[in-house]
Formats: C-alpha cells, structure tokens, sequence
C-alpha cells in the first residue's frame, strides 16, 4: 500500500521513469507469473513481459487513478498475454504438425519446464476446466488476486467470476480425490 | 521466491537463474535506450527540419532571382525590338526623299 502511494505521487509529479523503476520492484515478478501462467513458455512470457513495461510506460502519461496501479498493471499484462496467444494460435493454424500436439508435448518443448517436479494430476485437473475457469482459478489461486481485482483485469463480470472460480475448485478437488 | 516455488511445485515451470534480476536491468534498460534514441531521433529530425527550410528558402529565392532576371532580358528584348521597328509613314517619306525625288 506505502509502495502504491509512492508510485501513484510519482505519477502525479510526472516522474515516469522512477514510477516505472517503483513498479518493476513491487511487481516484475508477479507479473512475469501472471503472464508465463498464460502463454506457459518461458520466452514468451519475457517477450510479453518487455511489451507490458513499454506500454506501462508510454500509459503512464495517461493514468486515470480510476483503479490500482497493481490492477493497472495487471490489465495490461493479461492483455498482452493474450494478444501474444492469439499471435501464436494464428501461427500454429497455418503449421499443421503443431496442431496435433497435445497439451503436455507443448509444455515440454519449453526448456523451463521441469516434467518432474509438475503435479501431473494438477495439470490434467487443470486442463479438463474452460479456459475462462483456468484463467479465474490461476488468478486467485496463485496470483491471489481479489473477485474484484479479476473482475477489472479481465472486464467480465464479478459474479460470473465467484461461480466459476467455486465451480473450477470443485471440479479440481474430485479430480484430485479420483486420481489418489 | 514463494511465488517461484509455488508455481516450480505445482506446475513445473521454472525460470533461468538469476532471471528476475537480470530482466528487471534489462527491460528499465530498454525503456531508458527507447527514451534516449527516440530524443536523438527527435534531435536529428529538427536539424533535418531547420536545413530544408533553409534550402527551401534560398531555392525560392533564387526562383524570385531568375524570374526577375528573365524579366528584364523581356523588356530588354522589347526595347530593342521596338527600337528596330520603323514607323510606315517615315519609312514612306525616307524612300520618297532618297528614290523617287532623286530620279525626279
């Protein structure tokens, strides 16, 4: 909250370069989670990430203090995220070998991905949920973000957001149980 | 580092070493090169912008010079012309004086 405050004087005062400096220590690696938990591979969480500082950056100016500057930042991250996955799907639609991969064929083609140590059982739970319940329950279970603060970043509705997120740990638990 | 564990345990992703620090230079180190070469950009545009002013203006210039000039070479012309040109009538009385009244 101190750090906020500083950040959104710094705004104020127009001195972008500190701001930008105080957001990247108060939220470089949370956003760089919120991203790779998106796009999943690690170079295209950096690449995302580098587009999220320059558009943080050149936004600044227009700030509307309508929301938090964690919040803000968030949105922007997940927006480029997304931007970055549909870039990839349309690339992936014109390679035809890609689209056979399946999900786990995918995860590991990144050398950042440690097959191992994954909770195989966690990703396959994961991976049986709509994708708005995968994007809801990595929000709040790892990002640990508010209903509210989802409901800014993504722009759909707060309620619509509890459903899901209560319905996708459900779904989670018995498939847990089921696998052990 | 929670965060980094957390998501190494449950989903296996994991990152290079000393990434956090390293991108974080990085990408305020980005932004400070984009700053300063869009200023030099800017710079470089400005000089552009003020010499082609000043050719444009002595290209206009020298436009008004050669316009000028090519006038005067036209009224030049004219006089001389004008001055070459012989009136009908003294032209009449010049050959009458000179040809027919000397035969006479």
């Amino acid at each position: 909250m101190k750090k906020e405050t500083q950040i959104i004087t710094q705004i104020k005062h127009q001195q972008f370069d500190l701001a930008v400096a105080a957001i990247s220590e108060s939220y470089h690696e949370l956003l760089y989670w919120h991203i790779r938990k998106l796009v999943k591979h690690h170079d295209d969480a950096n690449d995302a990430l580098q587009n999220t500082y320059v558009r943080i950056y050149k936004g600044l100016k227009n700030f509307g203090f309508k929301s938090s500057v964690k919040t803000w930042c968030y949105r922007i991250a997940y927006n480029e995220a997304i931007r970055l996955l549909q870039k990839n799907q349309r690339l992936m639609h014109q390679d035809s070998i890609e689209e056979g991969k399946d999900y786990f064929t995918l995860l590991t083609a990144d050398p950042y991905f440690d097959l191992d140590s994954a909770s195989h059982a966690f990703h396959e739970s994961l991976q049986k949920l709509s994708e708005k319940q995968q994007r809801i329950f990595n929000m709040k279970y790892f990002d640990e973000l508010t209903f509210e603060e989802i409901a800014e970043i993504t722009t759909w509705n707060a309620n619509s957001i509890k459903t899901a997120f209560y319905n996708a740990k459900e779904k989670i638990k018995s498939q847990l149980i089921a696998i052990t | 580092m929670k965060q980094t564990d957390q998501h190494h345990n449950k989903l296996g992703y994991t990152i290079p070493e000393g990434y956090f620090e390293a991108s974080k230079k990085e990408m305020l180190a980005f932004l400070g090169a984009n700053k300063s070469s869009k200023n030099t950009i800017n710079k470089k545009s400005s000089y552009a912008l003020l010499s082609y002013s000043i050719i444009g203006v002595f290209l206009v210039g020298l436009f008004f010079v050669k316009q000028n000039t090519w006038q005067e070479i036209k009224t030049f012309e004219q006089l001389t012309i004008e001055s070459l040109e012989v009136n009908e009538e003294e032209f009449d009385s010049w050959f009458d004086e000179n040809f027919i009244l000397n035969d006479v």
